[in-house]
């Protein structure tokens, strides 16, 4: 007992909030699934706090400060309303399974493929033209998969033995592949943004509008770099050797491909701004569309079909089961009071309101080499909001935005998230890029290649930060209407 | 991920069925989840269809409230398979960076304490605090919120602990997959490598016995005063002694049927 007071300096109940998150961090790092461990940590710190600590609650107060949990079996099961009505009864939720499903159809319908086909060609006589085309595809199916891994892997297996064949300096291949990859995390309809609105208790519709000029803004800046560096340095991004002439059919071909998936984007974005459907139909509307490009691609039978829905359960079903478990992770955490702890420990440590969002994004950006974005946006995400929400920044809603600063908060978060994964040692698009190389191109050659483009991700994620309108705007037009 | 990952683009594409992945080593216990979220994953073309159907028929004047709702039914229903249905797969989200260079039984060592000691624990409880949830829920004859609504929401509340012991048995299966990777799949390895589940099942159900007992034999006590009769109290420390004894028990009768050195 007496070492208790040695530690005095913080309360028992920091300490505890202190231990909940490193041995969550150590399951982790063993290779626990994260909704295990997070289960796990709170069974652990549950048992700890009832049979250990809330029992013994005067005896410890002689030497350190404790607040008792009052957890027990009782107040857990109480949760069953909580879980039901949060969890289940959530019908902005229901987009989940339905952009997973839309994704992994648009996969199926080969739309990637043909539109890398037909974009070599036009853009091959072009400098640059090779990283422009994987850019392009990587902005316009950055809707179908929200999954880092999977868009980085396509592009990557898709996009990186050309661009050797032709002699591309490896650095501006791997960097462009990366950097295009991780836009979907950002660009609407992305499966981030649907979490983020669950967590963040914002509009989706909001969100999704508000997302789409900094998505739109950072795959410019990426354009704008590849041609001008095209400019400077002609030998990174050389000519092929035998060019094609453009004629009319190649740029019709161009358009019939990219039309298909350019459309399904614009249903479903374009009937939530113009009110025709919730973006929960629009989910649904954008599977049925995507299922319609797959049977018209002539590439779906049953059996692709039965894939494609089981494949949409089993990734739903794993991104559920970390709702769940961080549902309950929350709840404890609660009760140890970690959620006024964290909130205290940020709002005290700096007076300017810009310098917390700020120290936010940082941590954001931390977390992000340790945890992919399910587990930041459920875990994370939910301790910052009352944090955010009693900064009163100053940010324009047009007095048709509910919670602007959570919004563009929101983005922020997500522009943080998508630097994140591209940042050495342990970003994740560089791991999974790193995995489809072929034999000649080394992690040095992508550690070099995402650097201007993490650059360029600063600037838009400062453009960002000092003109919140580029986030506000769009959804206050939407919905002023 | 795999050590060598493919690198044709028709290969990348290519969809697997996730329930024919290791397929070989599934037990029937697996195969039985398995079966069970194929049937349910045809509910995610219908809720397609719900919702595509709703957008139209509001569109042309008919809003149909019912539909709202069976939309969430739908998700949460299926949502909660997915959970178990990835059980089974092994597709639940993890940070590999070192655990891949793990040795094959010391990753089925930590899947299996993972599995007996975190999240079987938390299936067995979630199952416990839906029942009463689904309970309360017939018994008050609950409706939708919306007059036009899906309404016996009950049906939707009996099936979450349904499921959530599917997914238990999804987990005790991959727990015996993995226990049998790690050492053998032996009843004295399962009681300790999934003790604290077999306690709570044991506690709760010893719970449910006493109370029932209670109230059958005692006739004036007050329904929600039950739980505080001084016999409750005594019943986790049982149920832990009951399942340390089951342990020995089962430690001891495996020593008389096999050879000493085979662990």
């Amino acid at each position: 007992m007496q070492i208790l007071s040695l530690l005095s300096f913080l309360s028992l109940n920091e300490w505890m909030v202190l231990a909940i998150f490193l041995s969550f961090i150590y399951l982790l790092f063993r290779g626990v699934p994260v909704a295990y461990a997070l289960v796990g940590v709170s069974l652990g710190f549950t048992l700890l706090a009832a049979f250990v600590l809330d029992p013994f609650e005067d005896a410890i107060n002689q030497y350190i400060a404790y607040d008792d949990t009052r957890l027990d079996y009782k107040r857990i099961s109480a949760n069953a309303g909580r879980f039901f009505g949060g969890l289940i009864n959530n019908p902005v939720l229901v987009a989940l399974p339905m952009f997973i499903f839309m994704g992994l159809m648009l996969d199926q319908s080969g739309v990637a493929q043909r539109m890398m086909r037909s974009m070599q060609v036009l853009f091959g006589a072009l400098r640059g033209g090779l990283a422009l085309s994987v850019m392009l595809i990587g902005i316009i199916l950055a809707a179908s998969t929200g999954v880092i891994g999977a868009s980085v892997v396509l592009l990557g297996v898709m996009g990186l033995p050309t661009m050797m064949a032709q002699n591309y300096s490896k650095p501006v291949a791997t960097g462009t592949i990366a950097a295009s990859g991780t836009l979907g995390i950002l660009i609407p309809p992305s499966i981030m943004l649907v979490i983020m609105s669950d967590q963040l208790a914002i509009s989706l519709g909001d969100l999704f509008m508000g997302a789409l000029f900094p998505g739109l803004l950072l795959g410019f800046l990426y354009i704008a770099f590849i041609v001008v560096f095209g400019l400077i340095r002609p030998s990174a991004m050389p000519l092929p050797a035998d060019r094609e002439p453009v004629t009319i059919k190649i740029v019709l071909d161009v358009m019939l491909s990219v039309l298909p998936p350019f459309g399904l984007i614009m249903l479903v974005l374009g009937s939530i701004f113009f009110g025709f459907a919730t973006p929960t139909e629009a989910s649904g509307l954008g599977a049925l569309g995507a299922t319609l490009l797959a049977l018209a691609s002539g590439r779906l039978n049953l059996t692709v079909f039965k894939d494609v829905m089981r494949q949409t359960l089993n990734t739903s079903g794993f991104i559920f089961a970390i709702f769940v478990a961080a549902n309950f992770f929350a709840l404890v955490m609660r009760r140890y009071g970690g959620d006024d702890i964290i909130k205290d420990m940020v709002l005290g440590s700096f007076q300017d309101p810009n310098h917390v969002v700020l120290f936010i994004l940082f941590i954001v950006f931390l977390l992000g080499f340790l945890l992919d974005w399910i587990e930041i946006t459920l875990i994370i995400m939910p301790l910052m909001l009352p944090i955010i929400q009693g900064l009163e920044l100053a940010i324009d809603g047009y007095g048709v935005l509910g919670d602007p600063s959570v919004v563009w908060f929101a983005i922020l978060v997500a522009v943080t998230l998508q630097t994140s994964f591209l940042t050495p040692p342990v970003g994740f698009a560089l791991f999974y890029l790193k995995g489809v190389c072929p034999p000649g191109v080394t992690i040095g050659h992508i550690y070099r290649g995402i650097i201007p483009f993490v650059l360029l991700q600063l600037l838009g994620l400062f453009i960002v930060f000092e003109f919140p309108q580029l986030v506000t705007w769009l959804p206050a037009v939407a919905y002023a209407n | 991920m795999s050590a060598s990952p493919p690198t044709d683009i028709e290969e990348i594409l290519a969809i697997t069925d996730p329930g024919e992945v290791n397929r070989d080593s599934h037990t029937k216990l697996d195969r039985f989840v398995v079966h069970f979220s194929n049937v349910i994953a045809w509910a995610l073309p219908i809720l397609m269809i719900a919702i595509v159907s709703q957008v139209f028929l509001r569109g042309a004047g008919h809003n149909q409230a019912w539909l709202d709702d069976l939309q969430w039914w739908i998700y949460g229903a299926a949502m909660l398979v997915g959970m178990a249905y990835a059980i089974t797969t092994n597709s639940h989200v993890r940070v590999d960076i070192i655990h891949q260079n793990f040795a094959p039984s010391k990753q089925a060592r930590i899947e299996t304490f993972a599995l007996g000691w975190m999240l079987m624990p938390f299936l067995v409880i979630m199952t416990d605090m839906m029942i009463p949830y689904a309970i309360s829920s017939v018994v008050a004859g609950e409706g939708s919120s919306s007059p036009n609504g899906l309404h016996r929401v009950y049906y939707l509340k009996i099936a979450i602990p349904i499921i959530f012991f599917v997914a238990l048995i999804a987990a005790w299966a991959a727990f015996r997959r993995n226990l049998d990777i790690a050492s053998s799949d032996l009843w004295w390895r399962r009681l300790v490598w999934a003790f604290p589940t077999i306690v709570l099942i044991v506690w709760r159900l010893a719970h449910y016995a006493a109370y029932w007992f209670v109230r059958l034999t005692n006739e004036e006590i007050n329904l929600r005063r039950i739980t505080r009769e001084p016999v409750f109290e005594y019943l986790l420390p049982a149920a832990v002694a009951v399942v340390a004894i089951a342990v020995i028990v089962t430690w001891l009768s495996r020593a008389k049927t096999q050879p000493a050195g085979d662990h």
